[in-house]
C-alpha cells in the first residue's frame, strides 16, 4: 500500500514569523517612524504640543530658575554640554546666527535658554563664560540642571527623557545626545522641535511661523 | 565512536567556544567599544559562526543527551520544507539588530547584549543547518537581499551627517560604513562566482537529463 503523503503546511511558520516580526518592529519603532534611538525618545515623549517637565535649573549668573520664569515669550530651547567637541559648538554657532536674524523679537517676544545636562563639569563660572563668548546676549541664558539634593541627578534625567531628549555617556566619556532645538510657547509648553538637519533657513521659517501666530 | 564523529565533535565544539569567547566580559566590551568592531566582528561574526556551526553534520549529537533538535523537530512536522523558515529567521534576527536603536540598546543593556548573542547565533546556526534544503533560487534571492542590505547600511553609514547610534560617534559611523562597503564588494565578487558555479551545475544537469531521455 502506497502511504499517502500529508500536505505540507511548511508556509506556516514564515508567515506567523513574518507577522510577528512586523507587529514587534512596529512597537519597536514607534509605528516604522523612529529608528533611532533619538527619534525614539522623542515619540515616545508623547504628541506636541505638551507640558515641560518641572526642571530645575541654575543660570549663569549663579540664580535658581525654572521655566515658569519665561511664561508669556516664546522660548528657544536647547540642551548642550560646554565641553563637547562635537555638535555642540557647531549648533551654538547656528544659534548666534538665529539670535542676529531674530533679534527682532528678543527679547521681549523671544529667549534663548542654552541647558546643560553636564553638571558635574558644568559649572555656573563656565556658563558665564559661555554667556560672555556668545556676545553677552540679554536675551540668552545658560543653564545647567540643578541636582536633586536626594536623587542626585536621576530626577532631571527621567524629566529630560519625559521631555523627549536623550543623553548618554559614550565610552570616551563625552554624551552624545539628542541635538534638536524646542520651541516653547508662551503657555510653557512644547509647540514645535526643530531639526538642525534640515537647514538654517527653513529652521528660521519654522520658528517665524509660531512667533507670528 | 569513529574519528569522522570526533572529528565533528571538535570542529562543532571549536565553533562554540569561538561564539562563546565574544561572550567573555573584556572581549565583549572591546568589542563594543567600536561601532566597526561590534557591529561587523561581533553581531556578523556571531551569525557566520552560527552558519558555520550548523553546517557540521549534527546528527552525532544524537549520541549524547539529544534525541532531537529543534530543526528535526520543525522537520517531522513539515514546517520548514525548503529551508524558508530558516531564512526568514535568519534574515528577520540580522534586520532587528540592525536597527540603530536595537544597536544601542545591545550596547547600554547587558541583558540584551547576552539576548542578541544566543538570538544571532542560534539564528546563524538554524540558517547553517538548513543550507542545504535551500533550492538555488532562494539562496540567490537571499544572496541579493543581503547585498542589497550591505550596500544600503555601507551608504546610509558613510554619507548620513547625522549621529544615527546614540553610543557611538559620527566619525566611527562613517568608518564603519567604508568597511561596510569594502565587504559589499568582496561579497558581491563572491556571490557572482557561487551563482555562476551553480548556473553551470545547473547548465550541465539539465543536459545529463536531455541526453538520457
Amino acid at each position: 500500500m502506497v502511504k499517502k503523503e500529508k500536505t505540507s503546511l511548511w508556509f506556516i511558520f514564515p508567515i506567523l514569523f513574518l507577522i510577528l516580526w512586523f507587529i514587534g518592529i512596529h512597537r519597536w519603532t514607534g509605528g516604522f517612524t523612529s529608528f533611532t534611538t533619538y527619534s525614539y525618545t522623542l515619540w515616545a515623549a508623547g504628541d506636541l504640543p505638551r507640558e515641560l517637565p518641572p526642571f530645575k535649573l541654575t543660570d549663569h549668573n549663579g540664580n535658581h530658575v525654572d521655566f515658569s520664569k519665561w511664561k508669556g515669550k516664546y522660548v528657544l530651547l536647547d540642551f548642550m554640554y560646554l565641553q563637547c567637541s562635537s555638535i555642540c559648538g557647531i549648533l551654538r554657532s547656528r544659534l548666534i546666527d538665529y539670535y542676529d536674524r531674530l533679534s527682532a523679537f528678543i527679547p521681549d517676544k523671544l529667549i534663548f535658554v542654552s541647558v546643560s545636562f553636564d553638571p558635574e563639569r558644568d559649572n555656573v563660572d563656565i556658563l558665564h563664560e559661555a554667556w560672555r563668548s556668545s556676545g553677552e546676549s540679554p536675551g540668552w541664558v545658560f543653564a545647567v540642571f540643578t541636582p536633586d539634593a536626594e536623587r542626585g541627578t536621576q530626577l532631571w534625567k527621567t524629566h529630560l527623557k519625559d521631555f523627549g531628549v536623550i543623553a548618554i555617556r559614550n565610552n570616551l566619556g563625552d554624551f552624545n545626545h539628542t541635538a534638536y532645538h524646542y520651541l516653547l510657547r508662551t503657555d510653557g509648553k512644547l509647540s514645535a522641535v526643530i531639526d538642525p538637519a534640515e537647514g538654517m533657513e527653513k529652521n528660521l521659517e519654522e520658528i517665524r511661523e509660531n512667533l507670528e501666530r | 565512536m569513529t574519528i569522522q564523529s570526533k572529528l565533528k565533535i571538535v570542529v562543532f565544539s571549536f565553533f562554540c567556544i569561538m561564539a562563546g569567547t565574544l561572550l567573555i566580559p573584556g572581549v565583549d566590551r572591546y568589542l563594543d567599544s567600536e561601532m566597526s568592531l561590534h557591529m561587523i566582528a561581533q553581531m556578523w561574526g556571531l551569525a557566520l559562526l552560527g552558519v558555520l556551526t550548523g553546517k557540521v553534520d549534527l546528527s552525532f549529537l544524537t549520541t549524547f543527551t539529544f534525541t532531537e533538535t529543534f530543526v528535526e523537530t520543525l522537520a517531522r512536522f513539515k514546517l520548514n520544507r525548503y529551508g524558508v523558515s530558516a531564512l526568514v529567521f535568519f534574515i528577520g534576527t540580522i534586520t532587528f539588530w540592525m536597527i540603530p536603536r536595537s544597536l544601542d540598546l545591545a550596547v547600554i543593556n547587558n541583558s540584551a547584549d547576552y539576548i542578541m548573542h544566543i538570538n544571532l547565533f542560534c539564528a546563524g546556526l538554524f540558517l547553517g543547518k538548513n543550507l542545504k534544503k535551500m533550492p538555488f533560487v532562494l539562496k540567490t534571492a537571499a544572496g541579493i537581499y543581503g547585498l542589497s542590505m550591505l550596500i544600503s547600511v555601507g551608504l546610509t553609514y558613510t554619507m548620513y551627517n547625522s549621529l544615527l547610534c546614540a553610543t557611538y560617534d559620527l566619525e566611527m559611523q562613517k568608518e564603519t560604513g567604508e568597511l561596510v562597503l569594502k565587504i559589499f564588494w568582496f561579497a558581491f565578487v563572491l556571490f557572482i562566482i557561487l551563482t555562476a558555479k551553480n548556473l553551470v551545475a545547473f547548465a550541465q544537469q539539465g543536459n545529463r537529463v536531455k541526453k538520457y531521455k
